[in-house]
């Protein structure tokens, strides 16, 4: 966790990295999407429920975030933005809607340090898959997009106490369905 | 478990890495090359990976079942002019060797890929063969006779004359087979069916003997279809109106009795053409009326009740007419109709209540007018479609057949494929031909990437080069000149 804290204070900036692709440096965006596209993959996969899909929108949100200005605002509120945006639009074609029965078989999530329990872990890639998709966003925002519940309310557009209790709501639903350890 | 565990095992968990850019690429071609897109690419290419190399809990991915590619089996004129009008039979052993037998001359190959072996057979309007081992036997007519064949060898082992039977002009030959029994039935033209039965392998028969007799002028569409059954020998014919007439016999032939066809509702025509088969105890019939659908009916009960499928082809699905001859097989408990002008061959799993279109005519060029088709006990499927382009007629020969998956690439190979493939969207066409050629030099392994690469992309450009680098390494025509029957022809 230390390492990763010095990692981040020494970095540079996302509109550090940004800035310097746009002047030509490529390797600046490589670093810009490491930084962030398991986030964004999970947030889509979270919309999607399609790994295609998903795959399809972070590259469309990088594109995007390649060709436009992030504003003064949070980089990272500015990609969620926008790739909720383009996960809507693409709700809407019936393409969209024949994958997603195709669910994702695969893991979300995995083990961030040694000593999670396997079993635990499991069961919450099954649980995360069945909470409804205002409280699953509520979680992937909040928890693995490093976003604070304002800025992930600027997000989804809903006011920062319904963000609030849908995150609850959300770990409430987690805490029902997985039993923990017996 | 509470909230705080939960919010706990949330915090110490992290999103699963996406599948993409795992490593930065380390190469750049062009000054030119869009680098995002390249990234993107690589990115996706690695999705790809992740599905394909790490199946969930690390099973091997199971062997898949898809169409090879056709093979020629004959595009000179003289065979495909006048002997292709006659009858046609597809057949395939059970070492994989391929005959497709027509009027008087046959085509054989020891595996189903070219070159195919042209042998002369005297006689035409083959029959369905029986399949032994390496051998198929059938019977010709002009030639009365019953001719036996090495397929793998690709000679004649034995033939052998038949009784003439006291008919007219003979048109239709059947013939089926149980341990040393085989059975025959010939129709003439004036509408005599006459059935003649031999105990030895087919070395000596018994005369000839009438057993039913169809309408005038029915039999040029070789319309009866004859059967053996776990319930017995079956025969099919059209008599005069639109009745389905039926004999059954469960003494080997020595009597026959007569047995209800299922009736057909008169908006529907009248028969003409029949073709049956047999899954288990079930006889399956199939028949063209002359309004042109199919139709298609089931038994369970030695024929008491015919129940009618879901298959009910209209006009412009269908164009079965006298060479049709090979229109419903059965194997591994699956029906396989064939034999419709211009579309590809249909299968039904659950006995003729669904049935699904094959894609075997896939990437072929051409009016496809013809497809015999052969089922084997595996389910596996072949077809010989015949077609014409460009005023030239082509025989092909294609598969259905279960592939192994290719071994997975090396984490080097796996770089290269993924890289290369990025550089298929390049505009520089130097860096694509490099890309595309690195590709084919990687051969099988790489296909599995292509295909899913081909499968997930909309991009039309993008499409076209892949089915370029898939054609080259799949069919193996990296260097000479693509068939002009397919659809990578330039």
């Amino acid at each position: 966790m230390g390492v990763e804290l010095i990692d981040r204070v020494t970095e540079p900036s996302d509109a550090d990295l940004l800035k310097a692709h746009r002047g030509g440096d490529a390797a600046s965006f490589d670093a810009f999407y490491r930084r962030y596209r398991d986030r964004l993959f999970l947030y889509a996969r979270s919309r999607t429920r399609d790994d295609g899909a998903a795959e399809d929108l972070v590259n469309e949100t990088f594109l995007r975030a390649a060709q436009s200005a992030a504003g003064s605002g949070s980089l990272a509120s500015f990609l969620f933005t926008v790739l909720r945006r383009l996960s809507i639009d693409r709700a809407r074609s019936e393409e969209a809607l024949r994958r997603r029965e195709q669910s994702l078989r695969t893991q979300w999530v995995e083990a961030a340090a040694p000593g999670v329990d396997p079993d635990a872990l499991e069961e919450l890639n099954q649980a995360l898959r069945t909470l409804p998709s205002e409280q699953l966003e509520a979680v992937v925002l909040h928890v693995y997009g490093d976003l604070t519940f304002a800025e992930a309310a600027e997000v989804v557009g809903v006011p920062p106490k319904t963000m609030m209790s849908r995150y609850a709501y959300a770990l409430d639903r987690l805490a029902g369905i997985m039993k923990g350890p017996p | 478990m509470t909230r705080d565990d939960v919010e706990l095992l949330l915090r110490s968990t992290r999103p699963v890495p996406a599948p993409f850019l795992q490593a930065p690429l380390s190469r750049a071609r062009g000054a030119g090359a869009p680098r995002l897109q390249l990234a993107l690419a690589a990115g996706f290419l690695l999705a790809i990976v992740g599905v394909i190399l790490a199946p969930p809990g690390g099973r091997r991915a199971p062997a898949e079942r898809r169409w090879l590619p056709p093979v020629e089996i004959s595009t000179v004129d003289e065979d495909l002019s006048m002997d292709v009008m006659g009858c046609q039979e597809l057949v395939r052993t059970s070492s994989g060797a391929a005959a497709l037998i027509s009027d008087r001359k046959m085509w054989l190959s020891r595996d189903g890929k070219a070159p195919w072996k042209k042998i002369e057979i005297p006689g035409w309007h083959p029959s369905a063969p029986v399949v032994e081992g390496d051998t198929v036997s059938f019977l010709t007519l002009a030639v009365w006779q019953y001719l036996t064949v090495d397929v793998a060898k690709g000679e004649i082992v034995s033939r052998v004359r038949l009784p003439r039977p006291s008919m007219g002009k003979q048109w239709t030959p059947y013939l089926a087979a149980s341990g040393t029994d085989r059975y025959a039935v010939v129709c003439g033209l004036g509408g005599p069916l006459m059935f003649l039965r031999s105990a030895d392998d087919g070395r000596t028969w018994n005369e000839p003997r009438e057993i039913a007799r169809t309408g005038d002028n029915q039999m040029f569409y070789h319309n009866p279809a004859f059967l053996l059954s776990p319930g017995g020998l079956w025969l099919f014919y059209v008599s005069e109106g639109r009745r389905i007439d039926c004999r059954r016999s469960v003494d080997r032939g020595e009597t026959w009795a007569a047995v209800e066809g299922p009736s057909i509702a008169a908006e529907l025509g009248r028969p003409v053409i029949l073709r049956a088969t047999a899954i288990g105890d079930t006889v399956h019939l199939v028949c063209l009326t002359d309004q042109h659908r199919l139709l298609h009916f089931s038994a369970a009960d030695g024929g008491r009740t015919w129940v009618p499928g879901s298959l009910d082809l209209r006009e412009n699905e269908i164009g079965m007419g006298p060479r049709s001859r090979t229109i419903l097989r059965s194997g591994a408990g699956r029906l396989l109709l064939s034999g419709i002008y211009g579309a590809p061959p249909r299968v039904s799993d659950d006995g003729g209540r669904t049935w699904k279109e094959l894609d075997a005519l896939d990437g072929i060029r051409g009016d496809v007018d013809l497809t015999p088709a052969f089922i084997g006990e595996d389910g596996a499927v072949s077809i010989a479609p015949r077609l014409s382009l460009n005023s030239r007629n082509y025989l092909l020969f294609r598969e259905w057949a279960e592939v192994p998956r290719s071994a997975p690439l090396d984490e080097r190979g796996r770089r290269s494929a993924e890289t290369n493939i990025a550089h298929l969207s390049e505009d520089d066409i130097r860096s694509r031909e490099l890309a595309a050629s690195e590709l084919v030099a990687l051969g099988v392994p790489a296909l599995p990437l292509l295909r899913l690469a081909l499968a997930q992309t909309s991009d039309p450009e993008r499409q076209a080069r892949l089915r370029d680098v898939l054609r080259r390494i799949e069919l193996r025509w990296p260097d000479a000149q693509v068939p002009e029957w397919w659809q990578g022809a330039r």
